[in-house]
């Protein structure tokens, strides 16, 4: 690096005048957030092993009903199980999207670059559903030609039941996903934190809450707001009909997706970017 | 075009920069130099809206940093050549900073070519990358938007002896044509080579500003002239000068005299005492930094009033407080140079 042969360059330009230039377009921030989803190692393995890892489950499905004689099944087996596979991935990759720019600290750059925070994060927001819509897509392209096999081949009744609610129902339901994994991302900031509060949200509370549900009925009365799974299991299913349906789907929401993503944004907006 | 009026941040009852006010004119390069912690990053920092500021203001254009559209277009921004993702290569750093400024990709490889990352080393992921290189792609990204206006925090930071030469005439050329530039370091040769104009900041305050000549000057007053001697006899010298009230430290092969080297001549003169080298120590802005911020050092917060002792008394039974480390003293005179 001490050749002295290597430092002639092109000089910079002279100075613009300070005229304003036009401001940076929020398509152009989305669009660079999801190539930053995929410039790196981690982040485009992330996304092939999702990919790989609903193909190899659907395909397993696919074995289990060509090896089965029982009639009755339907396309929705082939989707709505993967939902819950999904969920857990498409939170992942959203908390990575946050989080990495504070653990690699390009946090600096990336505000340097566009001071409005909020910007920057519903960029990312938006590029964390439309790879989860990619996912999507995935899942039910490779649903459809496992169940176009498995009525190919064994012929015995299988059921086209897909209905519109199945296929709005599962995006919805990945989307709370996101939102829950954005709004831990956010408040928390921290890569290994965010990616290991997301199971504690979605498995261990609700197993807890079951459990000592088991025992104490009146606490399981209750505690069924607080359940995750069980609330926003009639989404999945498009089956959100009484009352105490959406009351616990407002509640979960409020909770575990509303207050985390309210204490994110100010957190970000406030955190001094190291 | 950046100005800092009454800046001053506080963490927790620490405060970290102290009513700074200052300003960088366009076709200049303002050196803004001091010692580790300081306060220079928190105020660059502050400029580039990445931290909030307690009190004060910091403009850039008129505008704070925040109302900038586009900012990259107009401020070039190197706080941490470190902070970027190290799984990234340096073409793909460059590129997502050209894609989100809506420029053409061709800048990427200008860019590369003017701070001499060769098409293998920008391929490299960051991670892999030297001190210097790093160094380099953070020059290339600040200038990368063709800014008006240059915030580098130690720019110099790991580059090689060509390199800083190199940048040294980057940035003058720079601001020849019209741009700001306000720099950091705490390598004061390296700054006095550069700025037009200097900083000098200590503890969060801003304690000395102006050009070289003129911070030189501003302080001969204050300043009490010292001397180095050596003659055949340096210990009937130092009897001699001390009779004369002078204050003498013998040294190994010199004597530093706190005097006019003239005072000093015409002692040894009427006692004949044959003079082998008589200097007077030319103070360097080296010794005006570390003056000014010890100086500060002393006035630690919370003021105290005048006439109080700098170092609170210890308490008894203590051994006493240590001196500065030499050569951080006020009054330390310098070796002859
Ligand atoms: N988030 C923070 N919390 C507490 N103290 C902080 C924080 N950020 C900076 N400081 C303190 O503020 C002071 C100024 O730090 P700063 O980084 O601005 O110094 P500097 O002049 O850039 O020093 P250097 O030459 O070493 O880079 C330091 O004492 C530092 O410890
Ligand atoms: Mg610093």
């Amino acid at each position: 690096m001490t050749d002295l042969g290597r430092h002639p360059g092109p000089p910079p330009q002279p100075p613009k005048p300070p005229s304003g230039s036009a401001g940076v377009p929020f398509t152009r921030w989305v669009h660079l957030e999801l190539r930053k989803s995929v410039d790196t190692l981690a982040g485009f393995w992330l996304l092939v092993v999702i990919a790989v890892l609903l193909i190899m489950i659907e395909g397993f499905f696919l074995l289990v009903g060509l090896t089965s004689d029982d009639a009755g099944l339907s396309f929705t087996i082939f989707t709505q199980p993967m939902a819950y596979v999904l969920q857990p991935l498409v939170a992942t990759l959203t908390i990575m999207l946050v989080t990495s720019e504070w653990g690699q600290r390009t946090a600096m750059v990336t505000f340097a670059l566009e001071p409005r925070r909020t910007r920057v994060l519903l960029a990312k927001l938006v590029a964390a559903f439309t790879l989860t819509l990619a996912l999507i897509l995935i899942l039910f392209v490779v649903a459809t030609v496992c169940s176009a096999l498995l009525e190919a081949v064994s012929g015995n009744g299988f059921e086209w039941d897909l209905g519109p609610g199945d296929v709005v129902g599962l995006v919805l339901f990945e989307a709370i996903a996101v939102l829950i994994g954005f709004g831990l991302a956010t408040s928390i900031l921290n890569t290994p934190g965010a990616i290991g509060a997301f199971p504690v949200i979605a498995y261990a509370i609700p197993s807890g809450l079951g459990l000592v549900g088991l025992f104490w009925e009146d606490f399981g009365t209750v505690g069924r707001f607080l359940n995750l799974q069980s609330s926003t299991n009639p989404v999945l299913t498009w089956s959100v009909d009484s009352g105490q349906d959406w009351g616990r789907l407002v509640v979960v929401l409020l909770v575990w997706a509303a207050v985390p993503l309210v204490l994110g944004q100010v957190r970000v907006q406030r955190a001094e970017v190291k | 075009m950046i100005s800092v009026e009454g800046l001053t941040r506080t963490y927790g009852s620490f405060v970290a920069v102290d009513d700074v006010t200052f300003a960088c004119r366009p076709g200049r390069v303002t050196g803004f130099l001091g010692p580790n912690g300081a306060g220079k990053t928190t105020t660059m920092r502050v400029l580039v809206g990445l931290t909030p500021p307690s009190r004060g203001r910091a403009t850039i254009g008129g505008l704070e940093y925040r109302d900038i559209q586009n900012p990259g277009r107009h401020v070039g921004v190197l706080l941490d050549a470190g902070a970027q993702h190290g799984g990234r290569t340096g073409r793909e750093i460059l590129t997502l900073g050209a894609l989100a400024m809506g420029l053409p990709t061709s800048r990427v490889e200008e860019m590369l070519r003017l701070v001499s990352l060769t098409p293998d080393e920008a391929a490299r992921r960051l991670r892999h990358y030297s001190l210097g290189m790093k160094q380099r792609l953070g020059i290339a990204h600040a200038l990368l938007g063709d800014p008006q206006v240059l915030i580098l925090d130690e720019p110099a930071n790991g580059l090689d002896p060509a390199g800083i030469r190199w940048m040294r005439g980057l940035l003058k050329g720079y601001a020849d044509r019209g741009g700001t530039v306000l720099l950091s370091s705490h390598l004061l040769h390296e700054v006095e080579q550069i700025a037009d104009e200097m900083i000098l900041i200590g503890h969060g305050r801003i304690v000395a500003r102006g050009d070289k000549k003129s911070l030189l000057e501003s302080n001969r007053g204050a300043r009490t002239a010292t001397t180095t001697v050596v003659s055949l006899d340096n210990t009937r010298l130092a009897e001699i000068l001390r009779e004369r009230g002078l204050a003498v430290t013998p040294g190994p092969a010199a004597l530093t005299v706190a005097a006019e080297a003239v005072d000093v001549g015409r002692a040894a003169a009427e006692h004949q005492v044959v003079l082998t080298d008589l200097r007077s120590v030319e103070s360097g802005l080296e010794d005006l930094f570390l003056e000014l911020t010890s100086a500060t050092q002393r006035d630690g917060r919370p003021p105290r009033g005048p006439g109080q002792p700098a170092h609170g008394r210890p308490p008894q039974g203590y051994p006493p407080p240590p001196g500065p480390p030499p050569g951080y003293g006020p009054q330390q005179p310098g070796a002859p140079r």
